[in-house]
């Protein structure tokens, strides 16, 4: 019963997420529904989220009637956009798509890990110390006492933002039950969400079987099942942080207008998970800028847009400074921290790269994604690359900095999991890899075409890599 | 300086057939990983869950599965420890770890009953290695100490 009052919630994250990507790009044909429902779905999961956390702090209670409202009030916000836009309606396609048997090897196994780790989700009961320790006290608190709890918040790191409580609170009212346990189908949704989205994301831009061979070894990293069955925020924040990833690579190429606004729902589910959504947005959009040419006026509409995203995380945060509830900063302030603690950087630096370069953690997902956007560096069209490296290296600064500005006795620079949480963050700029590096391997693949033809390939999708996989 | 122009499609030949091989290598133990895991959460339920909590953090289970069964769902209860924890992580062997999550474990565990910092009259009292003679006569003792925990009722 439980599970099955989260999949009706999520089917209407997709209901509402098809709205949404109606208004904004139109549905030529079911086809092409079915190969961006991903994107609606996790679009319709983020709009929706990040509005409900607007709902405890103004003093509302996450009733089933107000989340039905929600999510009618997102789906019919974009249909009134298709409306006004004209926006085509899906038909059935006239023609039989293409199939890529090659592609459908790594597709088959996805599927097939996904199924079982479907039957470890559903089951497994909650046990990560920071789950019931804060992010699932607090989704409680919500569902049982219908709003946020000052005596509970106050105990439970309060200047946490609200999405991940929010959303498994939701989640409680379609069970009818805070139960904690089948809430891991909602984490594994998540997953599979992206799985659906990233082809949708990057059909233009990059091989399908190379695409999918990197989705499959995302559904078999070591510590895929082990992380993002936690029930916390960090695998989320990743998924997000994915998805924005992925959006605004595909837009710096393409610069099809749609890929921007699914970046902006994406950046602001970023900015109202965790803290660090904040590093990571700012990864994206110094990413989008340099790569997409700061001398092009369209590059700087990232700007706008991750200000616009960050707007929804401004209440929260009023929320709790305005209760001089506790904040976990470095004495002294951040500013003061990252300067008398510079000492510790070497250190800080050295955990970060030992963990994200571990095998045995993300396999060489990441050294693989660097070697290809190094050797894209020297190609005709760099901006996958630079995009890639931009966000790469300043996600990898941003990790160190955290490490070596909190450092206490409390919080040391060890690779100890239950002392410090690098191992979770590094997660971040794996996926960044997965979903770049299909781009970055396309592009290199798609050199033989340039040889072949002799001729220099058309930039009208946007990159080298697009003609290669359409040809 | 550009490359050689096949440079490029060896090297992303390679770098594929290295994904291939590493995706390859990682299946069986994947497969083995997630089925492992779902047989070892087969059978568990939300109580399961908060016991292999109470394990992780050195919490008797005994003290754990009793503080389901004896707080209604709407009251209130205060955790309580020695004042001098150090002392009692050696003269009883208690690791530091488990004193701080005790209270954070059964904050979760225990809602919707609400947790306070401190016991009042018409409260119940999660004693972990706490001082009982502290809490004053008005204690009424529901249960007989579990590896240190023991559970309270604070009359008016």
């Amino acid at each position: 019963m439980s599970v099955l009052g989260v999949l009706v919630l999520n089917l209407l994250f997709l209901l509402a997420g098809s709205g949404v990507l109606w208004g904004i790009r139109g549905w030529e044909t079911w086809r092409e529904w079915a190969a961006l429902g991903g994107i609606a779905y996790l679009s319709g999961l983020a709009a929706v989220s990040v509005v409900a956390t607007l709902v405890p702090i103004y003093g509302g209670a996450l009733s089933a009637g107000t989340i039905l409202a929600l999510v009618a009030g997102v789906g019919l916000a974009g249909a009134a956009v298709g409306v006004v836009k004209r926006r085509p309606f899906p038909t059935h396609a006239s023609s039989v798509a293409p199939t890529d048997l090659v592609a459908l090897v790594p597709v088959a196994v996805t599927v097939v890990l996904l199924i079982l780790f479907f039957r470890v989700a559903r089951i497994q009961p909650m046990t990560s110390w920071d789950a019931w320790g804060f992010w699932m006290t607090k989704a409680k608190a919500i569902y049982y006492f219908g709003g946020i709890d000052t005596s509970i918040f106050r105990q439970t790191w309060p200047s946490y933002p609200l999405l991940v409580p929010v959303l498994s609170a939701m989640n409680f009212r379609f069970m009818g039950a805070a139960d904690t346990t089948a809430l891991g189908v909602q984490w594994w949704l998540l997953a599979v969400g992206l799985v659906w989205a990233v082809p949708g994301l990057l059909r233009r831009i990059a091989p399908p079987r190379v695409t999918w061979l990197f989705l499959a070894l995302f559904v078999a990293l070591p510590q895929f099942d082990d992380k993002l069955l936690s029930r916390t925020a960090d695998w989320p924040l990743d998924i997000f942080f994915a998805l924005a990833a992925c959006a605004a690579l595909a837009w710096v190429v393409t610069r099809e207008a749609w890929l921007l606004a699914v970046f902006g729902l994406a950046l602001a589910a970023v900015l109202v998970t965790k803290r660090e959504g904040q590093l990571l947005a700012a990864c994206l959009v110094v990413a989008a800028l340099v790569a997409g040419g700061l001398r092009r006026r369209s590059t700087w509409l990232v700007v706008p847009v991750g200000v616009l995203a960050y707007l929804p995380a401004i209440p929260w945060r009023i929320w709790w400074t305005s209760r001089h509830l506790p904040t976990d900063e470095p004495p002294g302030g951040l500013l003061h921290a990252t300067f008398s603690n510079l000492g510790y950087a070497p250190k800080a630096f050295g955990l970060v790269a030992r963990l994200l370069f571990d095998y045995h953690l993300w396999l060489a997902v990441t050294p693989l994604a660097v070697a290809a956007a190094v050797l894209c560096l020297g190609l005709r069209d760099r901006r996958p690359a630079v995009f890639f490296l931009v966000a790469f290296v300043v996600g990898f600064v941003g990790w160190s900095w955290e490490n070596w500005s909190f450092v206490t006795e409390g919080f040391p620079i060890t690779r100890d999991p239950s002392l410090n949480p690098t191992i979770r963050t590094v997660a971040s700029l794996v996926l960044l890899s997965i979903v770049s590096a299909p781009v970055l391997l396309g592009q290199l693949l798609a050199e033989r075409a340039t040889v072949d033809q002799s001729v220099p390939l058309a930039n009208t999708t946007g990159s080298a890599s697009a003609s290669a996989t359409n040809a | 300086m550009r490359l050689p122009s096949t440079f490029p499609v060896v090297a992303g030949q390679v770098l594929v057939a290295a994904l291939a091989l590493m995706l390859l290598v990682r299946l069986p133990g994947a497969f083995h990983s997630l089925s492992d895991a779902a047989k070892a959460a087969a059978g568990r339920n939300q109580l399961g869950g908060a016991l292999a909590t109470a394990d992780a953090i050195g919490l008797n289970d005994d003290f754990v599965s009793q503080a389901f069964q004896a707080l209604p769902k709407d009251a209130r209860y205060a955790v309580v420890l020695p004042k001098d924890e150090p002392t009692v992580e050696k003269a009883d062997g208690v690791n530091a770890i488990t004193f701080e999550g005790v209270a954070p474990l059964f904050g979760n565990y225990l809602l919707p009953r609400r947790q306070l910092t401190a016991p009042v009259a018409g409260s119940y009292v999660l004693c972990f290695y706490c001082d009982e003679a502290a809490l004053g006569p008005h204690v009424r003792w529901l249960t007989s100490s579990a590896n240190g925990g023991r559970i309270g009722y604070l009359g008016q």
